[in-house]
């Protein structure tokens, strides 16, 4: 009987139901939009913040210094300080040294080319895969090919042993021309050396500055640099366990935690803990999880996340407010309807059931169609912000089409209590 | 989601359950403004309890402020069955409100304080933007809280509906399973304030109730259906004659009665139904933990050796062994070639025990490629199994003959007390040589870190007097607290 009515009333008074749809529309898709960009960003970092592994990075601890103004940055000893490759080992003799799946360091040289106009181009010295013993006759592999297996290469990887070959990056080897088994000549850029003859191995492709730079034994790079025994920083990759309470408590500094939370904060193998211990054995060395999404995406999605708030809740009180004064009308304009349902014995809460699901079947159907173009907005902001089109999270349906109907029903419970006060004998007379 | 849902389903199933049941009582006690206090209790004890959680989680007065929440709880629902009790046959006197809407508001404190420290130990998300886990957790709680609130009118139909005794039964047996858990709960932390004397009756009655306190939302929905069975088998629906014979206007007010009924106690079945579903998937299944594979049992020949041919483990999976000592200790251990299945090379196979120097025995799991702690949830980095140090299991001393790893049953027996699991063996006294079951002997001493068994005291005090002359001269067990020896 209800459905009946109800399916009946809906269908009458069509140009008031379509305003107050496309109000909620209006509002849901704005919503949607912002939405769908915070989760998206904010599901990428907390899979990033749950994952089993992590990579580290240990650099001078005196580069660490924040002296960066308005991007530049002002340190004086930036490039000038370097950690002992001798020292590298000491990693492995931490409390978490199982959990060190394999580091690389790097060391970057400016360097030019003899010939081809001199192009100035940055050598990085790093170690492809080689086979490190550290105390005890202990043997272990690491390497950029193991801490990197998304790296690619076209040709082959050069031998760590030989100091001849090396890798060039995809955009430098596009920009220069240059080829698997071409020879090369390179000397450091900044002051007059013997220059170092060398061939192309492989063409690398990685997705990031190593694309546009040489990539050579670390040993070769040392010897043009001039810096025997030395790099610049260590790529890390440890596994891990996933970030929770306690080691969100502990990023504020380990100073943060009593000594019973110290104890199990550093005898369990979050990433935070082993950079702490990575310090710890290499005391000149500042080691920095690097969270790769929460660097680059997660200031701008703080702001949005905040913009996304303020638009809620305007939206919320402005499409209520459209919809209550839509509300109004309706109630009036249905009042002798409403006098003959109080006159056949319908209680005040069944009238009142039967406007606020009419009101919440149109903040459904407004808050899907929402959904459907906030969609499209998010992918237009997306590509406007990111410069990459977002994917489009179920998740958001449900909430959205939640908060529509919220806001219808916000919207149509105050002039709902206009129900009360009509008498069945006034509206069925015409006095009232 | 999930989690949080069941954490606020188990708090408040009790307070919504009372205070629905509880509402036809009170409403008709007290003429007049019924509505304002039924509501202001449980409002005002919800209050009370997220205070009182969040003071106590700052003075880490937790144990502390649950006992005091729940004895308080506890003097209310005395209160209230005394007054049930001795008054069964008056209609309610006034007085019988305020120990009602009391015990509500207890019920109230208790279902959020228990809610919060349920649900203190997870985070609702892992960073501060916005995320999917975020909205399906407070999905989960929003459910949850509102199947608690349709539970009260549902309740509250049933009451209504019931008998005056049966019902005052109902309530009965659902206070009961409320207050019992809140009583070993009151013992517990008695005990552990040192404010009553600990002794073995009381612990083990604690530990009962502890074991199976997550049944009592099981048997107070049970109990809501069984009243609502009880109003549908005894309820007289008039026959389609009988209705046809009316006039129109009372046929139509029948007819809706009627379905009305149906409806409310249909509701209270499908709801309990669907609850009693969700709270039975996670207890059976989503909140286990992981469990490590079956080990093949493996029994050392003549020699005290046990001998595993490197090509059964060469595939790069965890095979996973035990071993049963002569106390009857059951030591696991596993195989596993680290070199990975598709690598170039000999196998070279770590040997270890399935236990952590740090975590215990719990054990290691092999999820696709990853060799996982249980305990801890550390990924293993495979190369090194085999190795000492981290989360890493202990490794265990072995001989590898190209083909063959050759492990003896004494260096597994060293290992044993590295895991807890003891099965009932046959075992013999070492002084009278007499056969006894390890788990029933009468007597039993630890000498090395092995478990003896005797028949009677005589035997033992002669044990005592000079271990070594009955024990052997192997070498002592290890134990974790003592690190890794050197072999």
């Amino acid at each position: 009987m209800f459905l009946l009515m109800l399916r009946q009333s809906f269908f009458r008074g069509r140009r008031r139901k379509l305003l107050a749809t496309s109000t909620i529309i209006l509002a849901a898709s704005l919503i949607t939009a912002l939405m769908t960009i915070s989760i998206d960003v904010g599901d990428k970092m907390s899979r990033e913040m749950k994952s089993y592994g992590a990579n580290l990075n240990l650099v001078p601890k005196s580069e660490n210094l924040p002296l960066e103004i308005g991007g530049v940055d002002y340190n004086p000893l930036k490039g000038e300080v370097f950690l002992e490759e001798q020292d590298l080992g000491k990693m492995k003799e931490i409390f978490w040294h199982n959990n060190i799946a394999g580091y690389a360091p790097f060391l970057k040289v400016p360097a030019k080319l003899e010939g081809k106009g001199g192009a100035a181009v940055p050598i990085i010295g790093t170690y492809f895969s080689r086979l490190v013993k550290f105390a005890g006759n202990e043997e272990f592999r690491t390497g950029v090919r193991e801490i990197n297996p998304f790296w690619r290469v076209k040709g082959n990887w050069p031998d760590d042993s030989k100091t001849d070959e090396v890798l060039a990056g995809a955009t430098l080897a596009r920009k220069l021309g240059l080829k698997v088994g071409d020879r090369l000549t390179v000397r450091y850029a900044l002051a007059p050396t013997q220059p170092e003859a060398v061939t192309v191995a492989g063409i690398l492709s990685t997705g990031g500055a190593e694309e546009s730079a040489l990539v050579a034994p670390l040993a070769l790079a040392q010897r043009i640099y001039g810096h025997t025994g030395k790099v610049q920083s260590v790529s890390v990759s440890a596994l891990t366990v996933p970030e929770d309470r306690l080691s969100r408590k502990a990023r504020h500094g380990a100073d943060a935690l009593d000594s019973l939370e110290y104890d199990r904060w550093y005898c369990t193998a979050y990433v935070s803990s082993i950079a702490h211990q990575l310090e710890e054995a290499i005391p000149s060395a500042a080691a920095r999880p690097i969270w790769q999404v929460a660097a680059s995406e997660g200031t701008v999605v703080n702001k949005i996340q905040l913009l996304m708030v303020v638009v809620t809740i305007a939206a919320f009180i402005a499409s209520g407010l459209g919809i209550s004064s839509l509300m109004v009308t309706t109630i009036m304009e249905r009042s002798r309807e409403i006098g003959l349902m109080k006159a056949l014995g319908a209680a005040d809460w069944e009238v009142y059931l039967l406007f606020l699901s009419e009101s919440a079947l149109v903040g459904l159907i407004g808050g899907l169609i929402g959904c459907g173009a906030g969609a499209l907005l998010a992918q237009l902001i997306g590509l406007s912000i990111f410069g990459a089109t977002v994917s489009f999270h179920l998740i958001v349906i449900p909430v959205n089409v939640v908060i529509s109907i919220l806001i219808a029903l916000a919207g149509s419970l105050v002039p709902s209590r206009l129900i009360t006060r009509l008498f069945p004998a006034e509206v069925l007379h015409g006095r009232k | 989601m999930l989690s949080y849902f069941v954490h606020l389903m188990r708090a408040f199933l009790p307070l919504a359950l009372v205070a629905g049941l509880l509402l036809p009582t009170l409403r008709c006690s007290r003429s007049g403004e019924p509505g304002r206090w039924l509501f202001g209790a449980p409002a005002a004890g919800l209050a009370a309890g997220a205070l009182t959680y969040l003071v106590a989680l700052k003075l880490e007065a937790v144990t502390a402020s649950r006992a005091t929440l729940f004895g308080l709880g506890l003097v209310a629902t005395g209160a209230v069955a005394a007054l049930i009790l001795t008054r069964r046959r008056q209609e309610p006197a006034p007085f019988a409100w305020w120990p009602a809407l009391c015990y509500q508001a207890a019920l109230a404190a208790a279902a959020i304080f228990s809610f919060l420290a349920a649900s203190g130990e997870e985070a609702l998300s892992t960073t501060t933007v916005l995320n999917s886990e975020l909205i399906l957790n407070l999905g989960g709680i929003l459910i949850a809280l509102l199947c608690s609130a349709v539970l009260v009118p549902v309740a509250a139909q049933v009451a209504e509906r019931s008998p005056r005794r049966r019902l005052s039964w109902g309530l009965f047996l659902i206070g009961t399973l409320i207050a019992v858990p809140w009583g070993a709960d009151l013992l517990l932390a008695l005990m552990r304030l040192e404010r009553i004397e600990l002794t073995s009756l009381r612990l083990s009655v604690v530990a009962k109730v502890g074991k199976y306190a997550h049944l009592a939302p099981y048997g107070e929905l049970a109990i809501l259906v069984a009243l609502a069975l009880l109003i549908w088998k005894g309820r007289q629906v008039p026959e389609h004659a009988e209705l046809a014979a009316l006039e129109p206007a009372p046929r139509r007010k029948t007819k809706s009665l009627i379905l009305r009924e149906t409806r409310w106690l249909k509701s209270a079945l499908y709801l309990s139904v669907v609850i009693v579903g969700v709270l039975a998937f996670y207890d059976l299944y989503a909140s286990r933990p992981p469990r490590i594979s079956t080990p093949v049992r493996l029994t050392p020949d003549a020699a005290g050796l046990i001998r595993i041919p490197v090509a059964q483990v060469a595939d790069g999976k965890l095979h996973r062994f035990s071993h049963l000592t002569d106390d009857g200790h059951l030591v696991r251990f596993f195989l596993i070639n680290t070199r990975g299945a598709g690598a170039s090379g000999p196998p070279r196979v770590g040997v270890v025990f399935d236990a952590c120097m740090l975590c215990g025995d719990l054990g290691y799991l092999q999820n696709k490629n990853e060799i996982v702690c249980i305990a801890c949830n550390v990924r293993i980095f495979v190369p090194s199994i085999g190795k000492e140090g981290g989360c890493n299991p202990i490794p265990l001393k072995h001989e590898a003959n190209g083909s063959e790893i050759v492990i003896s049953a004494r260096e597994l027996d060293k290992g044993a007390r590295y895991f807890s699991e003891v099965l009932s063996i046959k075992v013999k006294d070492p002084v009278s040589g007499k056969e006894l079951i390890n788990l029933k002997a009468p007597f039993r001493e630890e000498f090395k870190g092995r478990i003896y068994f005797f028949e009677n005291e005589k035997t033992l005090e002669q044990f005592r007097a000079t271990p070594e002359r009955f024990a052997g001269a192997d070498p002592a067990r290890n134990f974790r607290v003592q690190g890794y020896r050197q072999a």
